[in-house]
């Protein structure tokens, strides 16, 4: 492992096919937006969604055909280990499917659908760019590549007024955000004199970095501890924020709310799987650092405990769908947040070839939970989109009589979303069994009986849906349109394919859930045989 | 340690502490937004310094791209502002409470 370092640092490698797929989505994002200025009233512009889609598909086809190599390359700005390039079909997943939705909600509600595909184009580059970055000044334009992005596509819909405020709220607090995320990086840098985590990972293992004095003398000087420190927290902060993680999530309800379904869809499933992709390389970095441990592990902590706690008690008051996802989420990201914590204790417990075996079950855990969250979400959310209804939790009484094959998709999302106890062959309660087993091994017991505990709160609203969706329509309550009748109407329009996508994703919540190697055999198979 | 670096190092988290500040206490979006760009330059003052005191190029380079970024941010930050404003008449952030639990 040494030796392969020294040997990149003398040799930067290149990989030139490494760059195809992220040179497609911006190709493909410019190629949107110039068919969309060349046509005139109509023309062209329902080519769009298939452009879109073609180039998700075709970025996606580029990690199978083994084109991104799963070492460093360009220089070691991207590494794309099995993880980064799993996260990064995950994230082209939900980017795709909010393609298929794209068409009905663009008729529906009148939007300009040029700028709305290349912002899911552009959107979609910057978090696969993200969760394969492995320097920080990529990393942070990728985000704010994505974010820039996706506050615009929540409030696309600018003459409604909640998207408008839903926007707002989430542009002010991202931006808030990113500046804590770059004072962080200026403290990490000013520690470790890089920009790049794979050298910041062999600084943090010797505890000295090189300092050219004024003569011209190269001297090792030990780490400033208190700048490792301050670097962490801030970016830990920003990160949260970014997460919806417990103390800073108060903007995720009313996102989740005020936003369009498709774009919440993508705020929840894959900006969340960039930034835990990223917070993964990060911590995995700073781990080596015998100091670290010692101060971050109360810090995660506490905000994985809240998380999953005051997401889930939160949830249950919620009667809004999507404002009890959003609460959900932050519970989900705090389950996450453990596998991030065993990464952060693994370096104390053990070293060499046995640290690395560890590092990659811990990578392996998150890397399905964090698929699994997607499918299970994108199922979800995009169930509301087809059915329609407002987003009262009363629009889905009676739902499985009206509309059977949606409802049951819903209640296959909820189950899987509880994912502990009675819901064994799901990806959900694969997922949570691998981190928490994790965590259970380095001795954070405490950590997951809150956990296990938390996911037993979560059964409550979630089943509560699927209790409401198989009541009768005659105890409905008064003003809420019920969802799938003519009163709230389906949304028809690229119907076909959503159905397809939302079937596929009820199958793999199965497939993935009894056989949760075969996706993680994937990663391996996707990295392996890439040198070249 | 040189006197000058560390003075430097106390501005720019003095400066980032009033953005934080500003955030929470100011209620009109712009003087918000201001705000978060004067957390951005703190940052940016933070990298100049380092890269300064340790004779590194690459902290002089970042800043150039972040000032880059802050650009883009306050072009679309204005634009969502703007919106707000169409459908809302004020951009008070303290009264935008239409979406609640």
């Amino acid at each position: 492992m040494d030796t392969n370092l020294a040997v990149q640092a003398y040799v930067p490698e290149i990989h030139p096919t490494g760059i195809i797929p992220y040179l497609l989505l911006l190709l493909g994002g410019i190629a949107c937006l110039v068919v969309d200025a060349a046509s005139g009233k109509e023309g062209s512009r329902r080519y769009l969604p298939w452009i879109a889609g073609g180039t998700l598909l075709a970025a996606m086809a580029c990690f199978f055909l083994r084109l991104v190599p799963g070492e460093p390359f360009l220089e070691n700005t991207f590494r794309a280990d099995a993880f980064g390039q799993l996260a990064s079909l995950a994230i082209l997943s939900a980017t795709f499917v909010m393609t298929t939705m794209g068409p009905s909600l663009v008729r529906r509600r009148n939007l300009p659908s040029g700028e709305f595909y290349t912002l899911i184009l552009f959107a979609s580059l910057g978090m696969v760019l993200l969760s394969v970055s492995n320097e920080l000044l990529t990393a942070f334009i990728a985000l704010e590549m994505f974010a820039l992005s996706l506050y615009v596509l929540v409030g696309i819909d600018r003459r409604s007024s909640k998207s408008a405020e839903a926007c707002f709220k989430y542009f002010i607090l991202g931006a808030f955000a990113s500046a804590f995320l770059v004072f962080g990086i200026a403290f990490l840098y000013g520690a470790t004199h890089t920009t790049f985590l794979t050298e910041m990972a062999e600084a943090f293992r010797t505890g000295y970095v090189e300092s050219i004095g004024p003569g011209g003398e190269v001297a090792q000087v030990p780490i400033n501890a208190m700048y490792v420190y301050a670097g962490f927290a801030l970016m830990f902060v920003g990160i949260c924020f970014k997460l919806s993680l417990a103390p800073f999530h108060m903007w995720a309800p009313d996102v989740y709310e005020g936003g369009n379904i498709p774009a919440v869809m993508v705020v929840a499933t894959a900006s969340k799987v960039a930034t835990f992709a990223f917070l993964i390389h990060l911590v995995e970095a700073l781990s080596y650092w015998e100091g670290f441990a010692g101060g971050a592990v109360y810090i995660i902590t506490g905000v994985a405990v809240v998380s999953m706690l005051w997401g889930n008690i939160a949830a249950l008051a919620q009667t809004h769908f999507r404002r009890m996802m959003a609460l959900s989420s932050v519970a989900h990201s705090g389950y996450m947040t453990v596998g991030v914590l065993v990464l952060v204790a693994l370096p104390g417990m053990m070293s060499g070839s046995e640290l690395e075996a560890g590092q990659l079950l811990v990578r392996q855990a998150v890397i399905l939970y964090m698929a699994g969250y997607t499918v299970m979400n994108v199922l979800a959310f995009g169930v509301a989109h087809y059915v329609g209804g407002g987003g009262h939790m009363a629009a889905y009484r009676g739902l499985v009589y009206r509309r059977p094959l949606p409802a049951i998709g819903m209640a296959i999302a909820m189950f899987s979303l509880v994912g502990i106890g009675f819901t064994p062959p799901t990806i959900g309660f694969m997922g949570k069994f691998y981190i928490f087993k994790e965590a259970v091994q380095v001795g954070f017991i405490g950590l997951a009986v809150v956990a296990v505990l938390a996911s037993v709160i979560s059964a409550f609203y979630y089943l509560s849906l699927v209790v409401t969706m198989f009541m009768r329509e005659e105890e409905r309550v008064a003003h809420v349109p019920l969802a799938g009748t003519p009163e709230a109407p389906v949304q028809v329009g690229g119907e076909v394919l959503t159905r397809m996508v939302l079937v596929t994703a009820s199958i793999l919540i199965f497939v993935f859930g009894i056989f949760p190697q075969l996706f993680i055999g994937l990663g391996e198979t996707l990295v392996n045989g890439t040198v070249r | 340690m040189e006197p000058v670096f560390e003075a430097n190092l106390i501005l720019s988290t003095l400066l980032f502490t009033i953005g934080i500040l500003g955030v929470m206490w100011k209620r009109n979006a712009i003087s918000l937004f201001m705000s978060v760009e004067l957390m951005l330059n703190a940052a940016n003052l933070a990298f100049v310094s380092f890269a300064f005191q340790l004779g590194l190029l690459s902290g002089g380079i970042l800043v150039l791209f972040i000032m880059a970024v802050a650009a883009a941010e306050a072009g679309v930050g204005l634009a969502i502002f703007i919106a707000l404003f169409r459908v809302r008449r004020h951009i008070r952030v303290d009264e935008q409470d239409l979406l609640h639990g």
